[in-house]
């Protein structure tokens, strides 16, 4: 009873959780960049979309493709302009790179919004599912569905269109991808930048549920991590999956052992897959693990 | 050669680069106080996550600040002394706030110092203090902790946290039928735990059942594993503490899980401004255990305010109603007020010896401290939200309403 | 490519060493306490830079949660005083020891892994004992951390106790990154930054080298982290395990100079007065300031390691620069 419920949350929140981790796996798939700024991208998606619910009354949902867009220009920017210059350099060069930035975006958040914190009660918060003893919150499961479409749409960006088959062919190779006309700046920009959308989508949809302050976008770059850790670098369908396993083992967790006992388990995973399996589970042989 | 000449760094670098540093910091120096003026000095979170319930604090301090100042200041010794605080912003971490109350000593030369907001930066902050044998009046930790390790230098104004729980039970032991079970989540930090503890411990001694008492980790950010558990217990009472935004998040899921106690109190929540616009009407109902309130009975010695003029003149000042933050601040440099008269000086022994004989009725209640340096004289009162409003709703005498119980569904 | 040379000092090395050494000690003894703790905090700082230097900038091998082990430290010596009632020296020893260790016993699985993947490894790793810690309340304290007792003894004296003894940390940890830049064990490291098979080829056993490298960085982290435990009175898990350390160390290391004996001390002082300053001055952006400080120093210093090979690329340089000016000679 107590199992299901917990199983039904830990499949709720997983979709969330691979919507959040998606645009992290594109970008560090592909670039080989690690973007610990990926939280603050996420949180700005949340107040974009928050900004826009207070001032129009816009339903949440219906923010996600201008959070994403937003995102996608600042992302575009921000790569162009900033990380492009750091892109070759050593593993801790970039991390320590971006750890500058993340706190730069946080002030500039801090700011703008204060410390406060925000959150958004859409006017059918109320409406909740009985199946037998598990309860299903509308709300939830209107975040998954959207997670889900997401996902499914980046999948079929990057499977069917010109622009993603550029994508794909300079993760695998970036010299045979300039040999062949393809961009590379630009199209790194481009991953940049659907990246940082994918992690704005997500924060619209963060917003539904949860209440989010400026200091509080480190949580999601962690989960992020563990995620593309279980589902393999630069995988869509894996990041899904590995989303799902994390919301699963979390709830699971709670309930089995001690609830605080969480953290401890996501990171022991994350422990577990890398040392076993680095590639996780969709993982397949990328530019990041050949310049690694 | 040029390589040769190149070769600054290393250790002659190092030493170059250590003196001109030293000399650097020394030099550049934070010039002397002026007379006629009294500085206290205070690390506060303008940044970080409390930082918007510490901006409260400092605005209560600069209340005071004001107010004294119009009337020539602090009386001390036969002589008036405008008083100064000098802030530093802390971020609530621990250890820049030892750091900070130690610059403030070394460098900026305070007279005296308050305390920080949050249980863990005030536990280090004091340590600073009281090695240093500086008093410290701390307005806005009220962590046991702080008080039970022997300082003699530390003070406290407000109630500690065995009462913000302890209330609560109080006033449901009063309550006909009589509450049978009592359910607690609180997250894993000091503040919280130690609240729970106490809570536990006092529903165990009026006969309540504690049927569910666990943590949560911090950041948590799905609370429904303990709350379907709380659910199959079927408390009459929740009782929760931890970060605002655990506690939202706990009332949202807590409506999504279906979990229906005839009681919902928080630690800390209800009273600050963001609680009823973000929940809305979720937040009806939700309770909580303050340190004040402007209906409370009481009139300040000092200034002759009753509890509700100084919420009015502070929403003149300042904007908005004060919740129990600003009052705290306040009563902290009142304490320093009457200690420094009664001393007569600035000699940090004379004033901490004043300062323990302290025996005053202030705006924000009553001050008298135990031999801890904790304020024993004053109880916690409990609020209700009712229509978007806070209400007291305990104790009987300063109640301006009815508490709503059991909570509708 | 440019043959990289050991390390080797200048003559006036030794008395410049000499010279920096009294000077410190003569400032514990003369500024006043907050100038003492800032100076103190430099020696922190520099004692973590140099940890990550021996495991980072030796091996190669960016260990980002490095500071798991300044965390061990806090808490064995914590324990070890309050549930145990241990001197402080002996639960520094257990410190080390547990330090040591848990490197032993994480860098077999570990050092499998490369680049990105050790570091995100090194991060999970720190967030997992954190938190462990963080619910074994039974022996840590839990969330509500653990307070010390106060050492006995004046105050100003203490002071100075504990700033000589972050000193003498820091000194110890320069002395170990200048033996592994002299002693076959740190050549040996430096092959495996350079290329880990082709070492491998030539008998080195990189798995021994890489684990003894993390063991001895980890002992110094541990030191430090106990010593700060005593020093603060108070630790709970949000700060003994604190990324920020780490990254700090990161960045010093990043404007010292990997491999280099004396630059992360440098980059130490100079990022303490930038952050002491910007925290003085920008109430409300210090945090913003700092991440762009920390965005610049890796934007501008340029890809070389070690300062010895910036500057030698700085000279080459300057050389062609003069001779493009002179004009080539046939």
């Amino acid at each position: 009873m107590l199992l299901t419920q917990s199983l039904v949350n830990g499949i709720l929140l997983g979709g969330l959780y691979a919507c959040i981790a998606v645009g992290f796996s594109l970008i560090w798939g592909v670039m080989n960049l690690i973007n610990l700024a990926h939280g603050s991208f996420v949180l700005l998606g949340a107040y974009v979309t928050a900004t826009i619910n207070q001032t129009l009354g816009l339903d949440p949902f219906l923010t996600i493709p201008i959070s994403g867009g937003v995102l996608f220009g600042i992302g575009y920017v921000i790569q162009r302009g900033l990380i492009n210059l750091v892109i070759a350099r050593s593993v801790f060069s970039t991390l320590v790179f971006t750890f500058g930035l993340n706190m730069l975006l946080v002030n500039l958040l801090l700011v703008a919004f204060t410390a406060d914190l925000r959150g958004i009660i859409v006017p059918y918060a109320g409406i909740v599912w009985q199946v037998g003893t598990v309860r299903i919150p509308l709300t939830r499961v209107a975040v998954f569905a959207s997670a889900v479409v997401l996902t499914a749409l980046l999948a079929s960006f990057t499977n069917r269109t010109r622009l993603g088959a550029a994508i794909k062919a300079t993760s695998f190779d970036v010299d045979a991808a300039r040999l062949v006309g393809i961009d590379v700046d630009h199209i790194y920009a481009v991953t940049f930048a659907v990246g940082a959308a994918m992690a704005g989508a997500a924060g619209s949809l963060i917003a539904v549920n949860l209440v989010f302050s400026p200091v509080l976008g480190d949580y999601y770059t962690m989960k992020a991590f563990v995620v593309v850790v279980l589902g393999g670098l630069g995988s869509i369908p894996g990041a899904l999956v590995g989303g799902l396993v994390l919301g699963i083992t979390d709830n699971l967790a709670s309930v089995v052992l001690d609830p605080g006992y969480r953290d401890a388990v996501s990171f022991a995973l994350l422990l577990l897959v890398l040392v076993l399996s680095p590639r996780g589970l969709f993982g397949k042989p990328f530019y990041a693990e050949i310049k690694a | 050669m040029l390589q040769q000449r190149c070769n600054f760094l290393g250790p002659a670098g190092s030493a170059g680069f250590a003196f001109a540093t030293l000399a650097l910091l020394v030099c550049g120096g934070t010039p002397a106080a002026a007379d006629d003026v009294i500085r206290f000095g205070a690390a506060v979170s303008l940044t970080g996550p409390l930082s918007t319930e510490a901006k409260q604090m400092k605005d209560g301090y600069d209340f005071y600040v004001k107010q004294i100042n119009e009337r020539g200041g602090m009386q001390i010794g036969g002589k008036k002394y405008k008083v100064e605080i000098v802030y530093y912003d802390d971020a609530s971490n621990p250890e820049t706030a030892a750091k900070l109350t130690e610059k403030l000593f070394s460098e900026d030369k305070v007279n005296f110092l308050l305390g920080p907001y949050g249980s863990g930066p005030t536990l280090t902050a004091s340590t600073v203090a009281e090695k240093h044998e500086v008093p410290m009046v701390v307005a806005h930790a009220a962590s046991t902790a702080i008080y039970s390790r022997g300082y003699k230098y530390i003070f406290g104004t407000l109630t500690l946290i065995d009462e913000y729980f302890g209330s609560i039970i109080d006033m449901a032991s009063k309550i006909q039928p009589k509450p049978q079970s009592v359910a607690i989540i609180a997250e894993n930090a000091l503040f919280p735990q130690a609240a729970a503890e106490a809570g536990a411990k006092r529903a165990e001694e009026v006969g309540i059942k504690v049927v569910y008492n666990e943590k949560y980790p911090t950041g948590i950010k799905d609370m429904s594993s303990n709350l379907v558990a709380v659910r199959e217990r079927n408390p009459d009472i929740l009782m929760s503490a931890g970060y605002t935004a655990d506690m939202l998040l706990l009332v949202r899921q807590m409506h999504e899980m279906g979990v229906k106690p005839k009681l919902l109190a928080f630690a800390l929540g209800p009273s600050l401004p963001t609680w009823v616009p973000t929940l809305k009407e979720q937040a009806e109902g939700t309770v909580e255990p303050i340190q004040w309130a402007p209906n409370m009975k009481w009139k300040d010695q000092l200034f002759g305010w009753t509890a509700q003029d100084y919420a009015d003149l502070y929403k003149k000042e300042f904007g908005y109603v004060p919740d129990y933050h600003p009052p705290q601040s306040t009563a902290a440099l009142e304490v320093f007020q009457v200690a420094l008269a009664k001393a007569g000086s600035f000699d940090p022994k004379k004033v901490r010896d004043a300062i323990a004989e302290t025996d005053l009725m202030t705006a924000y209640g009553p001050i008298r401290f135990d031999s801890r340096g904790a304020n024993t004289a004053k109880g916690m009162a409990v609020m209700q939200i009712q229509d978007g409003k806070p209400v007291v709703v305990y104790p009987p005498d300063s109640a301006n309403g009815k508490l709503l119980y059991p909570l509708p569904n | 490519m440019p043959r990289s040379k050991p390390e080797r000092r200048a003559p006036i090395g030794p008395l410049a060493v000499a010279v920096l050494f009294v000077m410190l000690i003569a400032a514990g003894l003369v500024l006043n306490g907050y100038w003492q703790r800032t100076l103190t905090e430099v020696f922190l700082v520099a004692t973590i830079a140099q940890s990550i230097n021996i495991i980072a900038g030796f091996t190669g091998y960016a260990a980002f949660g490095q500071v798991v082990f300044f965390g061990l430290g806090n808490y064995t010596l914590a324990i070890a005083m309050t549930s145990l009632h241990a001197p402080f020296l002996a639960g520094a020893a257990m410190g080390s020891v547990v330090c040591a260790g848990f490197a032993m016993v994480c860098g077999v699985p570990l050092f499998r892994l490369k680049g990105h993947y050790f570091a995100i490894a090194t991060l999970g790793l720190n967030e997992a004992v954190k938190a462990v810690v963080n619910n074994w309340s039974s022996l840590t304290g839990g969330g509500s951390g653990i307070s010390l007792s106060l050492p006995a003894g004046n105050d100003r004296g203490n002071a100075q106790v504990f700033y000589g003894a972050f000193l003498m940390l820091m000194w110890a940890s320069i002395a170990m990154v200048w033996l592994l830049g002299r002693t076959r064990f740190g050549y040996a490291c430096r092959a495996i930054r350079a290329d880990e098979d082709a070492a491998a080829s030539t008998g080195v056993n990189p798995l021994f080298y890489k684990t003894g490298a993390w063991m001895v960085s980890a002992v110094l982290a541990g030191l430090a982290g106990s010593l700060y435990a005593y020093w603060q009175s108070y630790i709970e898990p949000g700060v003994a395990f604190d990324m920020d350390i780490s990254v700090k160390g990161f960045v010093v290391l990043l404007l010292g100079g990997a491999g280099s004996v004396f630059g992360p001390i440098v980059a130490a002082f100079v990022f303490q007065i930038v952050s002491t300053v910007t925290w003085g001055h920008l109430l409300t952006f210090h945090l913003g300031t700092m991440g762009i400080l920390i965005m610049l120093t890796v934007l501008l210093l340029p890809q070389r390691y070690t300062w010895s090979e910036r500057r030698r690329a700085v000279v080459a340089g300057l050389q062609s620069a003069r001779q493009r000016l002179v004009g080539a000679r046939p």
